[in-house]
């Protein structure tokens, strides 16, 4: 029954720039994510995970939504994703993520992803990125299938 | 209720010994009238403490500076022998407050290095090996190493804390800061080995207390043994330290979103932090051992951490040194933690203070962060046996 559901599994691995303040421009870190997605729609799927930074200690609880607006394939993707961030006192810290990717299966089972976002950490940290993604998906047959 | 029978279970399991909670006030101790406390509590007429320097808060002087030596003693009178490596160097007349708490000023000489401080009462006496440090300058950057949860009694912590107190004597700085959880179980015996094991040291060393440091009575035992005062303040040099006692945990068990954040700095502490604080400007040092900031619920109290982050962020701040985690993390004065590295960095003065937290020095095969400190500059690197 899971595996008929419309699920997708994204293992992702993320780099990129940032600006702050005090620090200015800076390279930010590398972070990876596990990511759940459930397509609520042929066009919609409603994400939730978590990500972690590759160097420190530093975990983000997300939940998303990710809307196709049309489907040519590779199919192009839209992204907003709100995280609870663990970066300088738990509970103090969001990302707030907004990015366009694409995405596009290569075996009925297995797609892979790309996407470009601009993250804005709010709360007690206040610094803005730019970061590139790139993720492989285990996906069931019925997520995102062709309209 | 399923909670609290899982948390009696793991308790049970882990052997621990019911905590005295919730903690005392800190102001109920008269905190920053310690050695009041001290006096009044804990000791008896026929008894002396001394009370400054000694380790926790030893003195760093220039052979013929003036020295301020405090001791207590209740009820007894304002003379006092004070022998330096067992030899009597000055008969000290006092002047002491109503439970016995005496200070009195004398310049000590005596050959470059650590000395041994006695204060001698009548028939009482009480010693500090790491009480004196005879210097003949003053050096610029100052070299501290940054040392934090040893955790004596737990597993190997033993054996790796003195390897580790062994590597910083190979190469010895100009002191040494302990970040607190010198015990594992807040135990005397435990204690009493921290401040054996510290006594190898050739440098001296300043204490503050971590939440493992409390045992079932508080915090009495180490007010005896390591120093009566639990927030400090000196100056080496240009440079202006700061020891904060952060507190006992505020997890009782029944609190599980507050595991291991602690209970202070309180109100009394924090009101001295802003008296010390309104004093002329100096490039200032903190340190504590809960960290203000870090990525897990391990911090300063709740209520005492947005003002204790306001009292430190300040342009004459240099950095603000913490444990606890066990873990290394290091913010600027924004909590931003970009940039910084784990291991080595010279930090940009646009960012401090920055906010160290040293990983637990018995993790491992053991380790240390050191620092070059000046006005204007902050440096670090964490030395990994």
């Amino acid at each position: 029954m899971i595996l008929a559901a419309p699920l997708a599994v994204t293992l992702a691995f993320s780099d990129g720039i940032g600006h702050a303040r005090l620090a200015g421009w800076y390279d930010d870190e590398e972070a990876v994510s596990l990511r759940l997605a459930f397509a609520v729609h042929p066009r919609v799927a409603i994400d939730a995970g978590f990500s972690e930074d590759a160097e420190r200690v530093e975990l983000g609880l997300h939940a998303g939504v990710r809307v196709r607006p049309a489907c040519p394939a590779p199919w192009l993707y839209v992204r907003g994703d709100v995280a609870i961030v663990g970066a300088s006192h738990v509970g103090s810290n969001y990302d707030l993520t907004a990015g366009a990717g694409a995405w596009t299966r290569l075996t009925p089972w297995l797609a892979v992803e790309g996407e470009l976002d601009v993250v804005l950490r709010v709360g007690e940290v206040d610094t803005q990125s730019f970061r590139a993604v790139a993720g492989v998906a285990i996906a069931s047959p019925r997520f995102w299938h062709h309209i | 209720m399923v909670k609290f029978a899982v948390v009696a279970l793991v308790a049970a399991a882990c052997g621990n010994d019911p905590p005295d909670y919730p903690p005392p006030p800190l102001a109920d101790l008269g905190i920053h009238q310690a050695p009041t406390y001290v006096a009044r509590t804990l000791m008896t007429a026929g008894t002396a403490l001394l009370a400054h320097p000694r380790l926790g808060q030893p003195a760093i002087a220039i052979a013929a500076e003036p020295l301020d030596v405090g001791w207590i003693a209740p009820a007894a009178g304002p003379a006092a022998d004070l022998l330096v490596d067992g030899i009597v160097v000055d008969h000290l007349v006092g002047d002491c407050d109503a439970d016995g708490v005496c200070h009195a000023m004398t310049t000590v000489t005596g050959a470059l290095g650590l000395h041994e401080l006695c204060i001698e009462v009548g028939t009482a006496r009480d010693c500090s090996p790491h009480a004196l440090s005879i210097v003949d300058h003053r050096n610029d950057p100052a070299t501290v190493v940054h040392l934090s949860d040893a955790h004596l009694g737990d597993g190997d912590s033993d054996v790796t804390f003195v390897q580790v107190l062994q590597a910083i004597a190979a190469s010895p700085p100009d002191f040494v800061v302990f970040t607190g959880d010198g015990a594992n179980d807040g135990l005397e015996s435990q204690r009493a080995a921290f401040v054996a094991d510290v006594a190898n040291l050739p440098v001296p060393i300043y204490a503050v207390t971590g939440n493992h440091d409390y045992d079932n009575r508080g915090i009495d035992s180490h007010l005896m043994m390591v120093g009566p005062e639990l927030d400090m303040m000196w100056s080496y040099g240009a440079l202006r330290f700061i020891g904060l006692s952060s507190g006992q945990d505020l997890d009782d068990g029944g609190h599980l979103s507050t595991i291991s954040e602690s209970s202070g700095p309180d109100d009394s502490q924090l009101t001295w932090l802003a008296t010390t604080l309104a004093q002329p400007s100096q490039p200032t040092v903190f340190f504590l051992h809960h960290p203000i900031y870090n990525a897990l619920f391990a911090t300063v109290g709740p209520e005492s951490r947005d003002r204790l982050k306001a009292l430190v962020t300040r342009d004459d701040a240099l950095a603000v040194l913490a444990g606890h985690t066990h873990i290394t993390s290091v913010y600027d004065a924004e909590g931003n933690s970009r940039d910084l590295s784990l291991d080595a960095q010279d930090v940009d003065p646009a960012r401090l203070p920055l906010h160290y937290t040293a990983a637990r020095a018995t993790n491992g095969s053991g380790g240390y962060a050191v620092f070059h400190l000046s006005a204007h500059h902050v440096d670090y690197r964490w030395i990994g046996l």
